[in-house]
């Protein structure tokens, strides 16, 4: 760890403040990634200014219903929250997806969804690797891929963002707010994280110095139809392989013998870009069609026919393909309790 | 294990010396042995995979505030016997592995040796590895990857090696043990059986971390080394590196490594010995000519990102597959299948595999601690 000086905030605007001036400043809250980063030598910050005890960490319904969630609000206690649990269970089920018990219980919401790619060459200084030093080139693409995009990736990087919380944001539609120096603003999190591009070393389109302070989950009618999906190498404490967010509302009738037909569908992938990624292509090609477990495969192609697999990771697309029609066959039989289709056939092959 | 009188262990029920203080939590590892004011040791890695150090720039790292050693291939103490290659550290510019020791920093605080460590300056003249699997005069499949060996093949080879006649795969071919059942008989015999169980299995890349940080504790004293160390092998270890560092290894002004701070504590003049409050750190204090105490205890800590290419590990990611052939009711063959192991069998495998010359044949160089939690904290004593 390089010497660095220490500062505690005493309100937002304080921090904001300290931050902006300083060219590599960070802030701590939980510290679950920053610290184990600068023990690394992947960030080197000259100041580090603690807002870990300013009062972010509140969860309330706003009138609009609206649901605020602070942004140091802890992931356990996020997942724990009655509202989540009952309003947006594919979110509590996310968070329960990542970490531990322990990092969860020191993990805060913020921080979650600005944590940084754990890409093996990311996290190791003597690595070429664009995103610590842009210029350096890309260790990766001819190493280890396992873990890395299909989607959406540059030339420069195909490491993919590591949180399983924001995957079900990205489904929910959330907002984060961001307060600057100049004031505050909202930014859909789906345009907050950034795709590599030529500027890889960007996580997300925050200027240095930008705070999040909150993030709002907007009322969604079919929010309580949701689940999350989370596919890896052990059964717990591992990064995602691929992950599934879906939401799923279905018509209120449909013909006996027939299928239901979705109204409306919300549907995020993790592992496999950037940032979370929005399945809009899946979404619109599933809006008005039937649940059927062929249209949810097709959908999910719909989505994949941009992916670009790396040496290692092919297996991602059909695990994708799989993991969606499996996850929004669930959705479908709990709300009508059956489904038409074959769920045992699934491909292996890309 | 506490035995009886000598040979009557067998059928005894033997209780383990720790075990009482094991099972409550008693138990210390080696970082945990009460030391008065250590010195900390932090290792300088190679970060290539095969080549020689041209130059190491310790200078900023000494000029650190509590540094108190700054150790290289150029001042660490020789070894008189060098028969286990695993003891063969800082002897030579030579790099043969990725994460290599090339170097250490002796400091008052861990902190101090840290960031120390990550200013000293390496050049290295790297030389071409070889990292990939060959394939032996028979078609075995080798782990060896020692250059001078066989060419390199590809996965396609491989198969195509393992489906011909006489095509196996053996991790190690052992004289004297039967040839493994070949692919082409396995297919001949299910194909002439009546019934057939072909699966396979496979497991998920696998790691054992142990939970102890990897640490071990020297403490030089009268002519004696006493260590604590992470290791199941007490009696193995105690002989192999005994036997390397006796007799040098007498501290005093020409052997012992920290004794090259010499020249720098005579230029800043010798300090008395001084104490810290905190008691966590300490201060070595010079002796009269000018080294330092060789009574100073060294707390060498080995961090999380020295773990891996340290340690040998089992890399899973394998497959098994079980073939058993039927015919006229009866098992004509069983269980004749073949196991492989990938040969990417994770990311910190695969980076090593990548970047390292011999650690895939021979395990690295200086893995102490690729034991299990079996019998720790034995402290042993080697008398120069």
């Amino acid at each position: 760890v390089m010497p660095f000086e220490f500062l505690t905030a005493e309100d937002v605007a304080g921090a904001v403040a300290a931050v902006t001036e300083h060219p590599d400043a960070v802030y701590l809250a939980g510290g679950t990634n920053l610290v184990d980063r600068m023990r690394l030598g992947v960030a080197t910050p000259s100041l580090v200014v603690d807002i870990s005890h300013l009062p972010l960490d509140q969860i309330v319904e706003l009138p609009d219903g609206t649901v605020r969630i602070g942004a140091l609000a802890r992931n356990s206690d996020l997942a724990a929250h009655l509202l989540i649990r009952q309003r947006y269970p594919v979110l509590s089920q996310a968070l329960l997806a990542g970490a531990s018990g322990q990092l969860r219980n020191l993990a805060t919401t913020a921080g979650n969804l600005l944590q940084r790619t754990r890409c093996v060459y990311f996290q190791d200084v003597s690595m070429p690797c664009n995103k610590r030093d842009l210029g350096s080139g890309c260790s990766a693409r001819e190493g280890y891929t396992r873990y890395h995009a299909i989607l959406g990736a540059s030339a420069g990087c195909v490491a993919v963002h590591p949180s399983d919380m924001a995957v079900a944001m990205a489904a929910l539609d959330a907002s984060v707010v961001v307060a600057g120096r100049t004031g505050e603003r909202s930014i859909r999190l789906n345009d907050l994280h950034r795709l590599p591009g030529d500027a890889p070393h960007r996580d997300t389109v925050l200027t240095h110095g930008e705070l999040i302070t909150a993030v709002d989950l907007p009322p969604l009618s079919f929010s309580q139809h949701s689940a999350y999906r989370k596919v890896r190498d052990r059964a717990s404490y591992v990064f995602a392989l691929i992950s599934v967010a879906a939401a799923l509302d279905l018509s209120e009738h449909w013909d006996a013998g027939g299928d239901p037909t979705i109204r409306d569908v919300r549907i995020a992938l993790g592992g496999v870009a950037h940032k979370p990624w929005r399945a809009t292509a899946a979404e619109t090609f599933l809006r008005g069609a039937a649940a059927s477990v062929e249209n949810f495969r097709e959908a999910a192609d719909v989505e994949l026919a941009h992916a670009e697999p790396l040496n290692d990771n092919a297996f991602k697309v059909p695990m994708v393909r799989n993991t969606v029609a499996l996850l929004l066959a669930d959705l479908t039989r709990r709300q009508v309790g059956a489904i038409d289709g074959d769920l045992t056939g699934q491909e292996q092959k890309p | 294990v506490s035995t009886g009188r000598r040979g009557q262990s067998v059928g005894v029920g033997l209780g383990r010396l720790d075990g009482v203080l094991k099972v409550r939590g008693r138990a210390r590892y080696a970082y945990e042995q009460p030391v008065p004011q250590p010195a900390y040791l932090c290792p300088v890695q190679a970060t290539i995979a095969r080549g020689t150090v041209v130059r190491i720039d310790t200078g900023a790292a000494e000029a650190l505030d509590g540094v108190l050693a700054v150790l290289t291939h150029l001042n660490a103490l020789r070894l008189v016997d060098t028969k286990d290659q695993e003891l063969l550290v800082l002897q030579s510019a030579a790099v043969g592995f990725r994460g290599q020791f090339i170097g250490a920093v002796v400091a008052e605080s861990s902190e101090i040796a840290r960031h120390a460590a990550a200013l000293v300056e390496v050049e290295y003249a790297p030389a071409t590895h070889n990292a990939a699997f060959s394939v032996g005069e028979h078609g075995d499949v080798s782990l060896d990857s020692t250059p001078g060996l066989p060419r390199q093949v590809s996965d396609a080879e491989i198969e195509a090696a393992l489906a011909g006649e006489h095509g196996y795969v053996s991790l190690e071919s052992t004289p004297g043990l039967p040839r493994q059942v070949s692919e082409a008989e396995i297919k001949a015999a299910l194909a002439t059986a009546s019934t057939a169980v072909d699966q396979t299995y496979t497991t998920p890349p696998e790691y054992h971390v142990p939970m102890e940080p990897h640490t071990s504790v020297a403490i030089w004293n009268d002519g004696t080394l006493t260590m604590y160390e992470s290791t199941q092998g007490v009696h193995p270890f105690r002989e192999g590196f005994g036997g390397a560092v006796r007799p040098g290894a007498e501290p005093g002004p020409d052997h012992l490594p920290v004794c090259r701070r010499r020249i720098r504590l005579k230029a800043q003049g010798s300090r008395p010995g001084r104490t810290r409050g905190d008691g966590g750190t300490r201060t070595a204090r010079p002796c009269r000519k000018g080294c330092l105490d060789p009574a100073a205890d060294v707390l060498p800590q080995w961090l999380p990102s020295t773990d891996h290419p340290t340690r040998a590990t089992r890399g899973g990611s394998g497959w098994h597959t079980d073939r058993t052939g039927r015919r006229r009711g009866r098992a004509e063959f069983q269980n004749a299948g073949f196991s492989r192991r990938s040969r990417r069998t994770g990311p910190n495998d695969v980076r090593r595999c990548a970047a390292s010359d011999h650690e895939s044949s021979h395990g690295p160089r200086c893995s102490r601690t690729d034991l299990d939690a079996g019998a720790r904290q034995v402290p042993w004593d080697v008398r120069a």
